[in-house]
């Protein structure tokens, strides 16, 4: 579309204005305020989408007010082909009139007209691109959605003229997009019905496999149930013939034991034969064993009594010994007796005499020790009184000498006075009535107040100084310390003193020499022991010359007891050696008398018991022989010899068929069957029990009709699994067509976008500088700006920024569509306000580029604004009410 | 002269995996129903009984819905009486459900279960000879251990048994095996009249006497199956025996081949697809491979669903089938692409032309670029 000229009659504020613009290039609208710019762009839309009867509040908003008359609109424009003019007045005498200069003449009015403009303009504008392109006053920086036909159009011409599908591309699109949400989420997974019908199968599939694992379950136990009552038969079978080999075996055990029985008995009898035959042995062998002790006791009686015979002439002999030894023992005893007695007081005169030796010493010992404890006593009591030592002494020593010093020294000190009578003088010293020959001297050392009057003379009063008094003091002092030393001895000088100390060493060493005296005379006894000793020694010496009966006198000394006791000694020691051998002889005699006379008196009890045997035994042999006679017994062991003959080969008899039965392995047989009868029993009544368990297992599980639950679960796992495969069949295709169609669209809107892009990269680079790159978005709508590496969303750019950037894009645009004459005039109101004077300045030129083939309408109140653009028409508005032509 | 129903392998309780929803429960309560078409065949035919040779049902560990509804169909008839002999899918095992409590409790007087080889006398001069399956695994021939002490004595006896003869099975090392040179062997020595076998879901003719046949299952089970659905009407004596098939099931299982490369292969499909009969009891399985442009790949896809939702089941056999999808010209002119979308196209296209998921995947979004242009051209 391309406007050739306006005019505006009572419309708004303007009476009339009429405008006209160039084909191509810049047209600037320069007018004050509210004298009608932006009735242009509005009066432009209101021609040619309002009838003129129309009441739209549009239409209503353009009725004058207060003025009598009708807003009227002319327009001469070119669309595609077509050239015309078109005239509506509103309101009052609503008109519409058409004119068509091309391509054929025609003229129109009223709806038709109307209509007619309707038609062309459905052909050839594009209505989308014609609202894009205007930037209305204050309708803000807002960049435009290119997303026209027209645009598309174009650009799919740049393009090559198949990159774009058009509309009904887009509509292929949506259906293709349709298709893929029937299968995917948007971002590509699996929806809720894909998700829910692999659910549904996979619970299928576990139900499936449930209930064949059921059905294989009851096979298995079916298969086992039949098995086990194969197995019964079997067990049965096995059973049974246990039964009878227990039976068979059973019967052959009785036969045994009835042998076994039979051979008990036979050996009882094979016993009671043996016992019989031993007994008759043993009558048989106690007769001979009597006879034989018949012979032997005759034989032992005239044994005994050859022996008697022999042994009676040894008896005298030994009785002539005995008396003979009797006699030696009796004299060498006689001599023994007196040889001890010699010697007993032999050596009670030696202990005699030695204890007399002994009491002598004791009895010393015991006067020096009651003489050293006495001493001892004495001495200790003195030094238990005393109450001081050496130190002491010293000490008072030291008082001693103290005193005489300090005394000396108040000597020394004191004043000497010395008075002389000059004439006889009656005086008062110290107070007393003193005469004073004449001539007299009185000497005194002044160690007191001295005070001489001569009465009515003279008066003299004499005090010692202060060293003095000191010095007195001291004495004082000195003389009370020796004083008290004194008194703790219990003295009264230095000498006594002395003395007091000297007594007092001498009794210590007579209390140690007392103390070594005392310990040796006891030794190691204690007083009372020695003194019980004494006494003891004291008795016996006293009591023995008086007991002592002997006519012998006593030794001289202990000495000679010791000598003579030696040799009686010696002389009783030989007589005891001559009694010891005596006493043996005599004892030997004795023991063979003993002998003697035990023998003969054994030898005639031997004969006597022999004789009393063999009467006895021929007693007792005649008795049994009375009873039994020999020959009888000889009869009887005979015959129970040949008796137990019989019962040993009857017993062996039996014992060895009783072997060729085996009883052993029978037995082993036996208690085999048994146990296999058990264990076949035991076996059968398991397989039975089993049986009967598994039978009421499947027939329970035979009511639930599993078979055709899970033929059911089958069915419907097979029915889901095609139903899925057939919609992942579909979703495949349409993931697949939806992934190469977006992508081929992708590339289709990469090249489609390119002309645009760069149209608006060279605008922006006048304006923004050779940095300048834009991102547009798939509705072509610039949605990023780079500027010298920055790439920011275009929201972030200033107003100003923005504002450039809308009217660069709609300027390129323009640009784009206006050469292949679909095109529309761009129409700014009152734009770029925000720009500063630079990019007002870069903006002039990138409006001037961009108009070149396209027509660009500028409207402002800023005469200056566009200075810069160039090739621009400019257009000055009257004020209102004025009507004025360029 | 005897006149019986020979049926077998109802496998009640089975359940195809492949039916959705309602058409399982459709499928189920037609395969009781046939029990009653049985009942109502025997009775039109004068037959003394049915015999049903093993497999009875599915599994001994059916619901009780499934046997309790049985029981009630057989009791639909109660002058038929229905013998009822165990197979390898229901084994008179120790989880049998034909021992169980609720059975017997619910079991109508004209149902009798088959559980021994001692003969039962169905009618005077009558036998029936069973072997029974007591185990999922049975190492012995069965039938012939059943057959084994038999002597001609005049009595018809049918031998009732269950599993594979050793002529129609590969599988030598199977103990189980039924010997059919025995069978035959009795037969010819008349010590049995007729063999009366299960396990083979399709009717057939076993050996060479016209006096051993597996009836079939009443209701085909599978697209295996070559002659389903059928119950033999067997007319017996001594010396003569006439089997007559009669067609009970009202299921069908079809597998269907086909290669697409052109609009018109779409057009014949779906042709095909239409001239099926019964169609709500029809399943049936595509193999479809070769080469289909987008608007061809949609149109089909389009066409299957509907077709989809009025069979019982339709489902594509995914390992037998290999359907590329190339873009044509026509394709890129119907889309009538430009720019980003175009480029789309293109490299899908690319794509779609390398190998294995990937390429599959490019194929299935330009499908889907085609359909959600083709959305955008319809609003």
């Amino acid at each position: 579309m391309r406007l050739h000229k306006i005019q505006l009659k009572n419309y708004r504020g303007v009476a009339d204005c009429t405008v006209e613009f160039p084909e191509h290039g810049v047209t600037v609208i320069e007018g004050d305020n509210e004298v009608g710019k932006t009735c242009i762009p509005e009066a432009l839309s209101l021609i040619l989408n309002y009838r003129d009867d129309s009441e739209h509040r549009s239409i209503k908003a353009i009725k004058p007010v207060g003025r009598d008359s009708s807003p009227e609109v002319t327009v001469e424009f070119s669309s595609g082909s077509y050239r015309l003019k078109y005239f509506k007045r509103w309101h009052r005498k609503n008109e519409t009139a058409l004119e068509v200069f091309a391509p054929q003449r025609q003229q129109l009015s009223g709806r038709q007209a109307h209509e007619k403009v309707e038609a062309i303009l459905d052909k050839t504008l594009d209505r989308n691109l014609w609202d894009a392109l205007i930037i209305k006053q204050g309708s803000g920086v807002g960049l435009p959605q290119f997303g026209c036909s027209t645009l598309g159009a174009a650009l799919d011409q740049a393009a090559g003229g198949e990159a774009f599908g058009g509309d009904g591309e887009d509509d292929l699109w949506q259906r293709v997009e349709g298709e893929r949400a029937k299968y995917f989420t948007p971002t590509g997974q699996p929806n809720k019905d894909r998700k829910d019908q692999s659910k549904d199968l996979a619970e299928l599939q576990a139900n499936t496999s449930s209930l064949s694992n059921s059905l294989n379950q009851i096979q298995a136990n079916a298969d086992e149930a039949n098995s086990l009552q194969l197995a019964e038969a079997k067990l049965e079978e096995r059973y049974k013939q246990a039964s009878q080999d227990v039976t068979d075996l059973s019967e052959r055990w009785q036969a045994t034991e009835e042998l076994r029985n039979q051979a008990k008995h036979l050996k009882s009898d094979h016993g009671t034969a043996q016992a019989k035959l031993k007994m008759a042995e043993d009558a048989h062998s106690r007769r001979q064993e009597l006879i034989q002790q018949v012979q032997s006791h005759e034989q032992n009686q005239t044994q005994l009594q050859a022996e008697a015979q022999r042994s009676a002439p040894k008896l005298a002999r030994v009785m002539q010994r005995n008396q003979e030894a009797k006699q030696a023992l009796e004299a060498t005893q006689t001599s023994l007796t007196k040889a001890q007695d010699a010697l007993r007081e032999a050596n009670e005169d030696r202990d005699y005499l030695r204890n007399v030796i002994e009491y002598q010493q004791l009895a010393e010992r015991q006067n020096k020790l009651v003489t050293a404890e006495r001493t001892l006593g004495e001495a200790e009591a003195l030094l238990d009184a005393s109450q001081v030592d050496e130190e002491w002494l010293e000490q008072v020593e030291q008082a001693k000498l103290q005193v005489v010093s300090h005394q000396a020294g108040l000597q020394a000190s004191a004043v000497a006075v010395e008075v002389t009578a000059l004439a006889a003088t009656a005086a008062l010293l110290d107070g007393k009535q003193v005469t004073l020959a004449s001539g007299e001297v009185t000497q005194t050392d002044v160690t007191d107040t001295w005070d001489f009057q001569i009465p009515d003379t003279v008066h003299i009063k004499v005090q010692p100084g202060n060293s003095y008094q000191e010095l007195a003091a001291a004495v004082r002092s000195s003389e009370n310390d020796y004083e008290r030393l004194c008194q703790i001895g219990e003295v009264s000088t230095v000498e006594q003193a002395r003395r007091k100390i000297a007594e007092q060493q001498e009794a210590e060493i007579r209390r140690k020499t007392a103390q070594a005296e005392i310990k040796e005379s006891l030794r190691d006894l204690t007083p009372e022991v020695l003194a019980q000793k004494a006494q003891n020694l004291e008795k016996r010496v006293t009591e023995y010359p008086s007991r002592r009966s002997s006519l012998t006198p006593l030794p001289d000394d202990f000495e000679q007891a010791k000598q003579i006791a030696a040799v009686a000694e010696e002389a009783e020691k030989k007589c005891r050696v001559a009694f010891e051998s005596a006493q043996a002889s005599a004892s030997q005699a004795n023991n063979e008398i003993i002998e003697a006379q035990i023998t003969e008196a054994t030898d005639a009890q031997k004969l006597k018991l022999a004789g009393d045997a063999l009467e006895l035994a021929q007693q007792k042999l005649k008795t049994k022989r009375a009873s039994q006679p020999d020959d009888e017994l000889q009869a009887a062991q005979d015959a129970a010899t040949v008796n137990l003959q019989a019962a040993t080969s009857a017993l062996q008899q039996v014992n060895t068929e009783l072997q060729a039965l085996d009883i052993s392995t029978l037995e082993a047989k036996l208690e085999n069957a048994n146990n296999v009868q058990a264990k076949a029993e035991k076996e059968l009544q398991t397989n039975q029990n089993r049986q009967v368990e598994l039978r009421g297992w499947l027939e329970a599980q035979g009511e639930a009709g599993l078979h055709s639950e899970l033929n059911q679960a089958a069915s419907k796992l097979e029915h889901t699994t095609r139903q899925q495969n057939q919609t992942e069949k579909r979703a495949r295709a349409a993931a697949l067509l939806y992934q190469v169609f977006h992508q081929e669209r992708q590339q289709a809107r990469q090249r489609y976008l390119a002309p645009f892009k760069s149209r608006i990269d060279q605008l922006g680079r006048i304006v923004f500088g050779p940095s300048f790159e834009v991102e547009l978005n798939e509705d072509l709508k610039p949605v990023k700006r780079t500027l010298n590496g920055t790439t920011l969303d275009v929201e972030q750019l200033s107003v100003g920024a923005q504002e450039q950037l809308s009217v660069i894009s709609r300027l390129a645009c323009a640009a784009i569509v206006s050469p292949s004459g679909g095109g529309v005039p761009v129409v700014i109101d009152d734009a770029l306000g925000w720009s500063d004077p630079s990019r007002l300045a870069a903006m002039g030129t990138a409006i001037a580029t961009a108009s070149t083939q396209s027509q660009v309408i500028l409207l402002t109140c800023t005469p200056d604004r566009y200075s810069h653009v160039g090739n621009a028409s400019v257009v000055r508005l009257p004020i209102a009410d004025s009507v004025s032509n360029p | 002269m005897v006149k019986f129903i020979h049926t077998a392998d109802w496998q009640l309780g089975m359940t195809r995996h492949f039916l959705a929803g309602e058409a399982q429960a459709r499928f189920d309560g037609s395969r009781i129903d046939v029990i009653k078409t049985i009942g109502k065949l025997a009775t039109e035919q004068d037959c003394s009984f049915v015999v049903v040779c093993g497999d009875v049902f599915e599994h001994n560990q059916v619901s009780w819905e499934v046997v309790g509804r049985a029981l009630d169909a057989m009791a639909a008839t109660p002058q038929v009486v229905f013998y009822l002999l165990a197979g390898n899918h229901d084994p008179l095992d120790a989880s049998s459900l034909y021992t169980s409590g609720t059975f017997l409790a619910h079991k109508p007087d004209n149902v009798v279960v088959l559980d021994s080889s001692v003969p039962v006398e169905v009618t005077p001069g009558v036998e029936l000879i069973a072997a029974p399956w007591y185990t999922k695994r049975p190492l012995t021939d069965l039938v012939a251990e059943a057959c084994a002490h038999l002597q001609p004595n005049g009595t018809v006896r049918i031998a009732v048994g269950h599993g594979a003869v050793d002529s129609l099975s590969p599988d030598d090392a199977n103990p189980a095996l039924i010997g059919l040179g025995p069978i035959e062997a009795a037969i010819a020595d008349e010590r049995v009249h007729y063999v009366a076998l299960g396990d083979r879901h399709s009717t057939t003719n076993a050996g060479n006497t016209g006096r051993v046949w597996y009836s079939g299952a009443p209701e085909p089970t599978d697209y295996r199956e070559t002659d389903p659905g059928k119950a033999l009407v067997v007319t017996l004596d001594t010396h003569e025996c006439a089997v007559e098939q009669h067609s009970v099931g009202t299921w069908r299982f079809v597998s269907h081949d086909q290669e697409l490369t052109s609009a018109d292969d779409v057009d014949t499909l779906e042709g095909w697809l239409n001239s099926l009969e019964r169609k709500d009891r029809t399943i049936v399985k595509l193999s479809l491979v070769g080469q289909l442009s987008l608007s061809q790949k949609t149109r089909l896809e389009e066409m299957l669903n509907l077709q989809g939702l009025v069979l019982a089941s339709l489902n594509t056999w995914e390992r037998h089938s290999h359907l590329v999808v190339k873009p044509t010209d026509a394709d890129l002119e119907n889309l009538c692409l430009s720019g980003a979308a175009q480029q789309t196209l293109h490299t899908l296209m690319d794509m779609s032309n390398s190998t294995g998921t990937a390429a599959e995947d490019a194929q299935e979004a330009l499908a889907l670029l085609y359909r959600l242009t083709q959305q955008g051209e319809q609003r």
